[in-house]
C-alpha cells in the first residue's frame, strides 16, 4: 500500500485521483467536505498507514514550477522596470533605480510580497495537517457551508452584486489615478465630475445616435416599396371578367364572402378563412382573379410585389415583412378586413432540406399534398405515335400511386405502406425542390407572422399596463386573408401551406372549354373575322391547354398572318396556320429530297391512318413532314374527351400508332425499314412495358413495378417467362394487327402520302377529308377515292420503291391530283364538323 | 527503496528552490522597501536631458511654455499647444517646499533654478548663436563692459563693491556636437548680490536650446556652491532626432 500510495505520487494527477479514490473506498472516512484541499491529499502521506492518512489530510504538494511562476513573473517585471529606469539614463545608478522603482512600482511589490504569503501558506498546509484543516474546514469551509445555505436565486443574487461592486471598485481606482488623486476624493468627485462630464457624454450620445440613425433611415427606406394597397374603386376587374375557371372563382367568393360578412361564420363559432394558394400553369389566370378579387371586395387590397423581399442587405427583408404586417393589422382594424397577395409566392421561397424530417424536404412536403391533390386527368392518356417532345407528361399514368379508387379499401397497415414508398419516392424528388432565399429569416418572420397575431401589442399595453399590474389586453381580431399564386407550388415552404396559414389550396387549371370558347369569343370580338360559332367551338376543342395568354397569342398570330396575305379580315385558315406557329413552332426551310420525302410522308401516312382507324376520344390535330429542329415530321393528336383512365385496348391502340411506321414502312418498301422508326419503337417498348408490369395488360397480373420498387423477388417472374420475352411477344401480337390495319387501307396510306408530300402539313380535316373523301381545308379528298387513283399511286410508289432497290435514279414527279382550293371549300370544311367533342384533357404530337 | 529515493528527490528539489525563491524575493523586497536614492533625478529621454540634484531638493515641471516676448491674448489654443510641444521647463527647489512662484528670486536664500529644453521657432534658430547663448539670462558681455568702465572710472570703488563679476566662463563641448558655455556670475540686485550657474548648451544644428540655470544669493552660493557645481557637472544632453 505504502508502495503504491508513493508511486501514485508520480503519476499524472488523474491516475492520482483515481489511486486515492481506490484507495478512500474502504477506509469508509472521507475527508472533511471543506473544500477540494483535503480530499485532494489522502494520497499524500507516504509515510503513515491509511486511516492515518485520512485523519491527516494536508495539502497536496506543489511542483517547482508551480511554485515559483508567479514570484519569477512578478520579480521579471520589477527587473524589468528597474532596467527600464536605467536605460537611457547616462547618470542613474542601479541602486538608485531600484529604490526609485521600488516607490513608483510598489504594487509589484505588494504582489510579489502577497505571492510570497500565498506559497508560505501552501508550504506550511503542505506539512502541518492541523493548520491546513483549519484553514479548508474552519475558515473556507465555513464561509462555503454558510453560502450553500443560500438558495441559488440568492447566491447568483449576491455573485452578481459582488461582481457589480468589485467592477465599479476597480473603474474607481483607476478614475482615481488618472485624475491623481486618492480613491476617496475620486468617490466624493464622482458625482461632480459627471456633471461636468454631460456635455461630453450628450457629445458622444449625439454621434451614436447620428450613426445609428444612419442605419435607421438607411433600412427605413429599404423596407419601403413592393407593396401597394388599392381599394374597391380603383380596380375595373370583376369576377365576370374571369372565363372558364368557375369553381375556383366560385370557391375564392366564398372566402371573400366571409371576409366581408365574419359574423356569418364567427357567430358560429368558426374563423375566418386565413389564406388562399392559387396554384396552377402560367397564364391561366391566377393574377386575374386576384384582381377580381380586388375589384369585387369591400376591404382594401395589398398587392406584394414578387421581388418585395428581396433585398440587398440581410434582414432588410424581415423588416419589409413587419413592416407589411404593420400595415395590414392597421388596415385590418379600419376597414373590418383586409387582403393581401403575394404573387409568384414562390419567391419567398423555402426552407429547403432543412426542414427535413421524415419523407420531408419542403418541395417533399408541398408537393405530397399537391400530388394528392392534382387529378391525374390530364396525364392519363398515353402517348400518340413515337412523340419525342411530351412524352414525359404522358406516362404520368404509370405512377404507382394512381389507384382507380384511391386507396381506402386497404387497411391502414397497408395504405401507410404505400404511403411511405411515395414519401420515400418524393424525398428523392423533392430533396432539390426547395427554392432559393428564405435564408435570411424573411421567410421565417413571415410564418411567424401569419400565425403568431395572438400575442399583446404595443409598449403602453404590454409594459404599463403590466407595471400597474393589469392584464395586458388581448388583441383584437384582424382579419387579414393572406392570397398567393405561384405556378411552383412545390418551391413553397411546407410550413405556409398548413391551416391556419394558408387554409385553402385551390387549382387553377387550363380553363374549361365554355372558358375558352368564350376567351376566344372575346379576343376574336376584338379583331375582323369570318369564323363561325362552330369553328370557334372546334378551335376551343383542339387547344385543351390554351390559356387567356396563348388564346390571346394566337389571335393575334392568326392577325399577323392575314396582314401578311394582304387582309383584314381573319379566315379559318389564318387561325390554323397561327395555331400550327404557336403549337409546333416554326419549320425549318429544308427541303427533303424527293426519295426521302416519299419514304418520311409514307411513314406519318401510316401513322395517321391506323390513328384514324383505330383511336377513340382522340383526334388527329396535324399531320405533316416539314422538318421541327430534329424531327422529320410528326402526326400530333388531341384528346377530346376529359377521362381518367385509359383502357387495355386504348393502351394497345396507342402501341399500335406507334408501331404503325414500321409496320408500314416494311410493308411497302419489301421489307426494309429506316432507322427513323427508332423513336416510334422506343415509345412503343416503355408503354408496353410499363404496364405489362404495372396494370395487366399481358399475361400475367403481378405487379412487376411494385415487385421492382420493393427491391424483391425481380426473378420470381423472370422465372417462368421473362419479362422481355413478354414484352416482344405483346409487341408482336400488336405489330400483326396492325399490319393487318394497314393492309385494309393502303389506298388511304398512298392517298395521305400523296398530301403529305404535295401539302407538306395538313389539319386533322384534311385528314379526315381524305379518309372520308369529302372536302377539307386545304385538301380535297374526294378527288382520293377517284378510281384511279390508286393505280396512278401504286405506279409512283412502286418507282420509289425501284429507285430505293437502286434501279432507277430519277424519281417520276409527284403526280398532280386532289388540289382543292381552300376558300372555295370552307363552307364544306365548316358543314364537316369537328367530330366528338367534350372536354379536352390532352394534347400530344408525335414524331415520325 | 528505489521508489523512495524517486519520491524524495524531487520534493528536496522543491523545497530547496522555493527556499531560494523566497530568499531573492526577500532580498529584493528589503533592498527596495529599505533606504532612499542618493539623488533625485530629471530625466527628459524624449529630448535627451539627464540632470542629478541632491536628495532633498525639489523639483516639478512646470506646465505652460515661457511665453517671454510674446503677447499671450494673441496666442491661438492651437499655437499654445505647438509652443508648449516645443518647450520643456523642470523648477529645480532646494528649499523644503517647492514653490513655482519664487524659482527666479534673486535673493533666495536656497539654490532655485530650472532646467529647460526648447526647439527653436525657425526665426529664433537663425538668430541663435554660441555667443548670444552668454547673454540668455543676463546681458553678460554688456554687464561685463559696464564693469570694466566702471574700474576705469573709479578702480577702488568699483572692485570693492562690484555691479557685475564673472567667476568662471567656459566653453563646453561635449558629445554629439553638442555645444555652448558654461558661465558662473555674481550680479548686483536691488536684494544683494545674486550668483548664477548658467549652462547654455545647443546641439549641432542649433536648432535646440538645453539650457540649466541655478541662482542664489552669494550667500547662499558660497555655503551650496558644491552643490550647484555638482549639478551643474551632471547635465548631460544625449540629443535625440526630435528636434530635427
Amino acid at each position: 500500500m505504502d508502495h503504491t500510495d508513493r508511486t501514485a505520487d508520480e503519476l499524472d494527477p488523474s491516475a492520482r485521483v483515481a489511486t486515492r479514490a481506490a484507495a478512500m473506498q474502504p477506509g469508509g472516512n472521507p475527508a472533511p467536505a471543506g473544500g477540494p484541499g483535503p480530499s485532494t491529499d489522502a494520497a499524500q502521506a507516504s509515510t503513515a498507514s491509511e486511516p492515518a492518512d485520512l485523519d491527516r489530510p494536508r495539502r497536496r504538494p506543489l511542483s517547482l514550477w508551480d511554485r515559483v511562476k508567479f514570484l519569477l513573473l512578478l520579480g521579471a517585471v520589477f527587473l524589468f522596470v528597474v532596467a527600464a529606469e536605467v536605460s537611457g539614463d547616462p547618470l542613474m545608478t542601479w541602486s538608485d533605480a531600484l529604490r526609485i522603482e521600488s516607490r513608483k512600482s510598489s504594487w509589484v511589490l505588494v504582489l510579489l510580497g502577497l505571492e510570497v504569503a500565498r506559497q508560505l501558506h501552501m508550504f506550511v498546509g503542505e506539512r502541518w495537517s492541523a493548520y491546513h484543516v483549519f484553514w479548508t474546514d474552519r475558515v473556507f469551509g465555513r464561509m462555503e457551508r454558510r453560502m450553500l445555505r443560500l438558495n441559488d436565486w440568492n447566491r447568483y443574487r449576491l455573485s452578481r452584486t459582488a461582481k457589480w461592486i468589485a467592477g465599479l471598485a476597480l473603474a474607481l481606482f483607476v478614475y482615481a489615478r488618472l485624475s491623481h488623486t486618492s480613491v476617496f476624493d475620486a468617490l466624493v468627485n464622482v458625482p461632480g465630475d459627471l456633471w461636468k462630464a454631460i456635455p461630453v457624454v450628450l457629445q458622444i450620445v449625439l454621434l451614436m445616435v447620428l450613426v445609428v440613425g444612419q442605419f435607421v433611415v438607411m433600412f427605413w427606406f429599404l423596407s419601403k416599396g413592393g407593396v401597394d394597397t388599392y381599394f374597391p374603386e380603383d380596380i375595373t376587374t370583376r369576377f365576370a371578367d374571369v372565363w372558364g375557371q368557375d369553381h375556383v372563382v366560385s370557391r375564392v367568393q366564398e372566402n371573400v364572402f366571409y371576409l366581408e360578412r365574419p359574423e356569418e361564420i364567427e357567430s358560429r363559432g368558426g374563423h375566418v378563412p386565413g389564406g388562399i394558394l392559387l396554384w396552377g400553369p402560367p397564364g391561366t389566370g391566377k393574377t386575374l382573379l386576384a384582381e377580381a378579387v380586388a375589384g369585387e371586395t369591400g376591404k382594401p387590397f395589398v398587392f406584394v410585389d414578387p421581388g418585395a423581399f428581396s433585398a440587398m442587405f440581410v434582414g432588410v427583408g424581415i423588416l419589409k415583412v413587419k413592416s407589411l404586417f404593420r400595415k395590414l393589422r392597421k388596415l385590418s382594424l379600419r376597414y373590418g378586413g383586409v387582403i393581401v397577395f403575394f404573387d409568384e409566392a414562390d419567391t419567398l421561397g423555402s426552407r429547403g432540406a432543412l426542414n427535413g424530417g421524415f419523407g420531408g424536404g419542403v418541395g417533399a412536403g408541398a408537393r405530397s399534398w399537391l400530388t394528392s391533390q392534382s387529378a391525374p386527368a390530364s396525364r392519363v392518356t398515353a402517348a400518340g405515335a413515337g412523340g419525342p417532345g411530351r412524352l414525359g407528361r404522358e406516362f404520368g399514368g404509370s405512377e404507382p400511386g394512381l389507384g382507380c379508387n384511391g386507396t381506402s379499401y386497404l387497411s391502414a397497415a397497408a395504405r401507410a405502406e404505400i404511403g411511405r414508398e411515395q414519401a420515400r419516392e418524393q424525398f428523392v424528388m423533392g430533396g432539390g425542390g426547395g427554392g432559393g432565399g428564405g435564408f435570411d429569416g424573411t421567410l421565417q418572420a413571415l410564418l411567424t407572422e401569419m400565425s403568431g397575431l395572438k400575442k399583446p401589442r404595443g409598449f403602453l399595453n404590454r409594459v404599463v399596463r403590466r407595471a400597474l399590474g393589469m392584464r395586458p389586453k388581448p388583441p383584437p381580431k384582424y382579419r387579414i386573408l393572406v392570397m398567393m399564386a405561384t405556378n411552383m407550388p412545390q418551391s413553397l415552404d411546407e410550413a405556409l401551406l398548413r391551416p391556419g396559414r394558408i387554409d385553402r389550396q385551390y387549382k387553377v387549371g387550363y380553363p374549361s372549354k365554355e372558358g375558352r370558347i368564350r376567351t376566344f369569343e372575346g379576343y376574336l370580338a376584338k379583331v375582323q373575322h369570318e369564323l363561325t360559332p362552330e369553328q370557334i367551338d372546334r378551335l376551343a376543342v383542339m387547344s385543351p391547354e390554351a390559356t387567356g395568354a396563348t388564346i390571346k397569342d394566337t389571335v393575334n398570330e392568326a392577325l399577323v398572318q392575314a396582314v401578311k396575305d394582304g387582309r383584314e379580315v381573319i379566315t379559318w385558315q389564318d387561325i390554323l396556320r397561327a395555331r400550327v406557329i404557336k403549337e409546333y413552332g416554326l419549320a425549318d426551310d429544308h427541303q427533303h429530297i424527293d426519295r426521302e420525302r416519299h419514304s418520311i410522308a409514307l411513314h406519318e401516312a401510316c401513322h395517321a391512318v391506323v390513328a384514324y382507324r383505330m383511336q377513340r376520344g382522340r383526334v388527329i390535330d396535324l399531320a405533316t413532314i416539314e422538318r421541327r429542329g430534329g424531327v422529320g415530321g410528326f402526326v400530333a393528336h388531341v384528346a377530346v374527351e376529359d377521362r381518367m383512365f385509359m383502357w387495355k385496348s386504348e393502351i394497345e391502340v396507342q402501341v399500335m400508332v406507334s408501331l404503325a411506321s414500321l409496320v408500314g414502312e416494311r410493308m411497302f418498301f419489301e421489307g426494309d425499314n429506316t432507322v427513323g422508326v427508332g423513336g416510334d419503337l422506343r415509345t412503343a417498348t416503355i408503354l408496353i412495358a410499363n404496364y405489362l408490369s404495372s396494370a395487366a395488360i399481358g399475361d400475367t397480373l403481378s405487379s412487376r413495378l411494385a415487385l421492382v420498387e420493393q427491391q424483391m423477388g425481380t426473378l420470381s417472374l423472370d422465372a417462368d417467362r421473362p419479362f422481355g420475352e413478354q414484352v416482344e411477344a405483346k409487341l408482336r401480337e400488336l405489330y400483326e394487327r396492325t399490319e393487318g390495319v394497314l393492309s385494309a387501307n393502303r389506298r388511304e396510306v398512298l392517298a395521305l402520302t400523296h398530301a403529305l408530300e404535295t401539302h407538306k402539313t395538313i389539319t386533322g380535316e384534311d385528314v379526315e377529308a381524305i379518309m372520308e373523301g369529302t372536302s377539307g381545308p386545304t385538301v380535297d379528298g374526294r378527288r382520293y377515292h377517284d378510281s384511279d387513283f390508286l393505280r396512278v399511286a401504286e405506279s409512283y410508289h412502286s418507282e420509289a420503291v425501284r429507285e430505293h432497290r437502286g434501279q432507277r435514279h430519277d424519281l417520276h414527279k409527284l403526280p398532280e391530283l386532289g388540289r382543292a382550293a381552300a376558300s372555295s371549300h370552307a363552307e364544306a370544311s365548316r358543314s364537316s364538323g369537328a367530330g366528338p367533342v367534350s372536354g379536352t384533357a390532352g394534347q400530344e404530337a408525335a414524331a415520325g | 527503496m528505489e521508489a523512495r529515493r524517486r519520491t524524495v528527490s524531487p520534493r528536496r528539489k522543491s523545497l530547496s528552490g522555493t527556499l531560494l525563491v523566497l530568499t531573492v524575493a526577500t532580498v529584493l523586497l528589503s533592498v527596495g522597501g529599505c533606504g532612499s536614492p542618493s539623488y533625485r533625478y530629471v530625466t527628459n529621454k524624449k529630448d535627451g536631458v539627464f540632470l542629478r540634484v541632491p536628495n532633498d531638493w525639489n523639483h516639478q515641471e512646470m506646465p505652460g511654455p515661457a511665453l517671454f516676448g510674446i503677447d499671450a491674448r494673441s496666442v491661438s489654443p492651437e499655437m499654445l499647444q505647438g509652443l508648449m510641444s516645443r518647450e520643456w521647463v523642470v523648477g529645480i527647489d532646494a528649499a523644503a517646499r517647492f514653490d513655482a512662484t519664487q524659482l527666479l528670486v534673486p535673493d533666495a536664500l536656497q539654490p532655485k533654478g530650472f532646467v529647460q529644453v526648447r526647439h527653436l521657432l525657425p526665426e529664433e534658430a537663425n538668430a541663435v548663436s554660441t555667443n548670444s547663448l552668454r547673454n540668455l539670462v543676463v546681458a553678460v558681455d554688456d554687464a561685463e563692459a559696464d564693469q570694466e568702465k566702471a574700474v576705469r572710472e573709479n578702480p577702488y570703488s568699483a572692485r570693492l563693491t562690484p555691479n557685475f563679476l564673472l567667476l568662471a566662463d567656459s566653453p563646453v563641448r561635449d558629445r554629439d556636437g553638442v555645444h555652448g558655455v558654461h558661465l558662473v556670475y555674481q550680479v548686483r540686485t536691488d536684494a544683494g548680490l545674486v550668483t548664477i550657474d548658467q549652462t547654455s548648451l545647443l546641439d549641432t544644428a542649433q536648432t535646440v536650446l538645453y539650457q540649466l540655470v541655478l541662482a542664489c544669493s552669494s550667500l547662499c552660493y558660497a555655503q551650496h556652491g558644491q552643490q550647484i557645481g555638482d549639478v551643474a557637472k551632471s547635465f548631460t544632453i544625449e540629443p535625440t532626432d526630435r528636434g530635427q
